[in-house]
């Protein structure tokens, strides 16, 4: 009986043993395949179609998935000289970093890091052995928006003048104007596609200290909509 | 006369006492062979560096030999039995490539050529001597390394990319490992050999010819499903994979940047590769950063040695003044564009950089930043604004704002 593996965003490997590896006949369309010192051998031979990344994990690392607010509470919980692999993203407003050098001997990073505090990632670079993402400066205790956002009138409100970082596609709301976009929001750091009418696309860019990414105007997508 | 150095193939021996006589078992041609103290002897002085003569005076040390030139005759007749059954190389300095080619047109002993420069590190370093074997265009393949030679008969040993054997004569593209461009293509006439080997501080290190490997036993049927692929990556990381397991690799295609260590680098040749940018070798101790990082000076004060970092993507280092920058770095890969704040900046990157394939621009140290697709409108306030990739500009906007850099 062969196993066939597909459409997972991570498929973590690493519990399962050789000998199950070895019955994989296909992985396909996964992002990012997780596995062991022991087990990597055997995956190798696995045949992949579309899997975007494999991540080894070393017997004495430690891994975490998903957004982490990297802070002292966060640290706090590690043993000392941890080796930290992160597959996800990770935000920091900032931490102590006495106890960042006691607890962190190591950090491999897969994803974005956000940060507010140079000194802060000024100890996390000297120790950040592997980065496969972005490295973006945010505004102090800025709003987090993970995952695809509406971008609403309601929604700019509840700001209340805050900074933003935005990781996903970004949807304006057709009822929102330049002006709402320019006065609600006072900074933004954003990865991801934005699509909306042209001239709110503009202002959204117009408070975006970092951009990466692209942008859809909302004529476009009604037509891409007509056509498809 | 051309001087040789005998060099033991011990890389295919396996040697065992038994009683007064030594058996050599050769595992490239499944042959045993039976020799007496003397011609062990003999073959274990064969290290690539003593001519006959001084393997003659090791021997006659051991032994209480009364005629010196009989022991020098003795050893010539043994060495030159080693050689005809393939349990030892002879080397030759290139300087008697000449007379080389006079004395064995057709044969092949090896060429020990001194390296110089960067353009191997970490794989070869200044001082190594490369051992080149001479051939034909039927022996090579991509991914072997090969010394060429220029119109004044420098050397260089770089790695085979492409060969176009349509042309007369055949012409090799090769390509250093550290480096972003492809040398000129050269005639075959201007390849010297095959790199078998590189002689490190005397010792021998060998290239494993890996059609020789004979692998796992496999069905034709489970040959063709079991062999992974690779396309469309920007990093291929191999740095911690075993040689068995490059070898097992189908094909690589259209990846930006392929990272062996030197301990697997040798493997890649059996791999089929197409569209690959670059391929790096470095060690494991090496940071890799892919995306577009912005380094800032605040490390400086926790790190524990200037980093070794390679960087596939746009590397800012805009916040660093030069002095920052000769102290944190050491040694600095970049598969894409440096964007510094000075020109005292862009004058340390430039040299502490081993490559940089998408050149140093200056930038203001502060900046807004759009990567990706952008779109600038009337709205636009914050500058100065730094723009990499594709920048439209919205029919509202009447004036391009000052302070707007565009990187397309």
């Amino acid at each position: 009986m062969q196993t066939i593996l597909r459409e997972v965003p991570i498929l973590d490997l690493r519990e399962v043993s050789i000998d199950a590896i070895s019955m994989i006949k296909l992985v396909e369309n996964v992002k990012t395949v997780v596995v062991s010192t022991e087990n990597v051998e055997a995956f190798m031979k696995v045949p992949r179609v579309n899997v975007r990344s494999h991540i080894i994990v070393h017997p004495d690392e430690s891994l975490f998935f998903g957004q982490i607010e990297f802070n002292d509470s966060f640290l706090s919980k590690l043993p000392e000289n941890t080796k930290v692999v992160i597959l996800g993203h990770l935000l920091m407003d900032g931490f102590s970093t006495s106890l960042f050098n006691e607890r962190v001997q190591g950090l491999r990073m897969y994803g974005q890091i956000f940060y507010a505090d140079k000194r802060s990632v000024g100890a996390l670079l000297a120790r950040l052995e592997r980065l496969q993402g972005q490295l973006l400066r945010m505004q102090p205790n800025a709003v987090r928006w993970i995952g695809e956002i509406n971008l609403t009138p309601s929604k700019l409100g509840s700001l209340a003048g805050r900074p933003v970082i935005g990781i996903g596609p970004l949807n304006i709301d057709p009822g929102l104007t330049p002006e709402d976009i320019k006065s609600g929001i006072s900074s933004m750091v954003h990865i991801g596609e934005i699509s909306g009418p042209e001239e709110s696309i503009c202002a959204l860019f117009s408070v975006c200290d970092r951009h990466l990414g692209t942008y859809v105007v909302k004529a476009e997508v009604a037509q891409r909509a007509a056509l498809a | 006369m051309t001087t040789y150095y005998p060099l033991c193939a011990f890389e295919n021996l396996q040697v065992e006492e038994a009683g007064a006589e030594i058996i050599v078992f050769d595992s490239k041609t499944k042959t045993f062979h039976l020799l007496n103290t003397t011609a062990h002897s003999i073959l274990k002085a064969c290290n690539g560096q003593n001519t006959i003569t001084d393997i003659a005076a090791i021997i006659s040390n051991g032994f209480e030999a009364e005629d010196f030139d009989s022991v020098v005759a003795d050893v010539t007749e043994t060495v030159k039995s080693f050689e005809s059954k393939g349990l030892l190389w002879l080397v030759a300095d290139e300087a008697q490539l000449s007379s080389i080619e006079a004395d064995h047109p057709s044969d092949s002993p090896l060429i020990a050529i001194a390296v110089e420069g960067p353009s191997r590190f970490p794989v070869l370093v200044s001082g190594d001597k490369v051992l080149a074997k001479r051939s034909s265009l039927e022996d090579l393949k991509i991914g072997d390394i090969v010394v060429t030679s220029d119109q004044s008969h420098n050397h260089m040993a770089h790695r085979i990319i492409s060969i176009d054997a349509s042309s007369t004569p055949a012409q090799i593209t090769t390509k250093g490992d550290v480096y972003y461009a492809p040398d000129p293509p050269v005639g075959i006439d201007r390849v010297v050999g095959k790199v078998v080997a590189v002689q490190r501080e005397g010792e021998p290190r060998w290239i494993k010819e890996h059609e020789s490997s004979p692998g796992p036993r496999q069905s034709p049927e489970e040959k063709q499903i079991r062999k992974p692929s690779y396309k469309g990556l920007q990093i291929l990381d191999l740095r911690e994979v075993s040689v068995e397991s490059i070898q097992n690799i189908e094909s690589v295609d259209e990846v930006g940047v392929v990272l062996l260590s030197p301990e697997n680098a040798h493997a890649w040749s059996s791999v089929t590769a197409t569209n690959v940018k670059t391929m790096y070798t470095a060690p494991k101790e090496y940071r890799v950063y892919t995306g577009q990082p912005e380094i800032l000076p605040e490390m400086i004060e926790f790190l524990a040695a200037p980093l070794r970092l390679i960087v596939c993507g746009q590397l800012f280092l805009t916040a660093f003044d030069s002095q920052q920058i000769l102290v944190s770095f050491k040694e600095l890969i970049v598969i894409g564009r440096v964007y510094v704040g000075s020109a005292e900046a862009k004058s340390a990157v430039e040299s502490i950089a081993n490559i940089i394939a998408g050149g140093i621009s200056i930038v203001p140290p502060e900046h807004v930043r759009w990567l990706g697709e952008s779109i600038l409108g009337p709205e636009i306030q914050k500058v100065p604004l730094v723009a990499v990739g594709k920048l439209a500009v919205a029919a509202g906007l009447r004036e391009i704002p000052q302070g707007l850099a565009l990187f397309s």
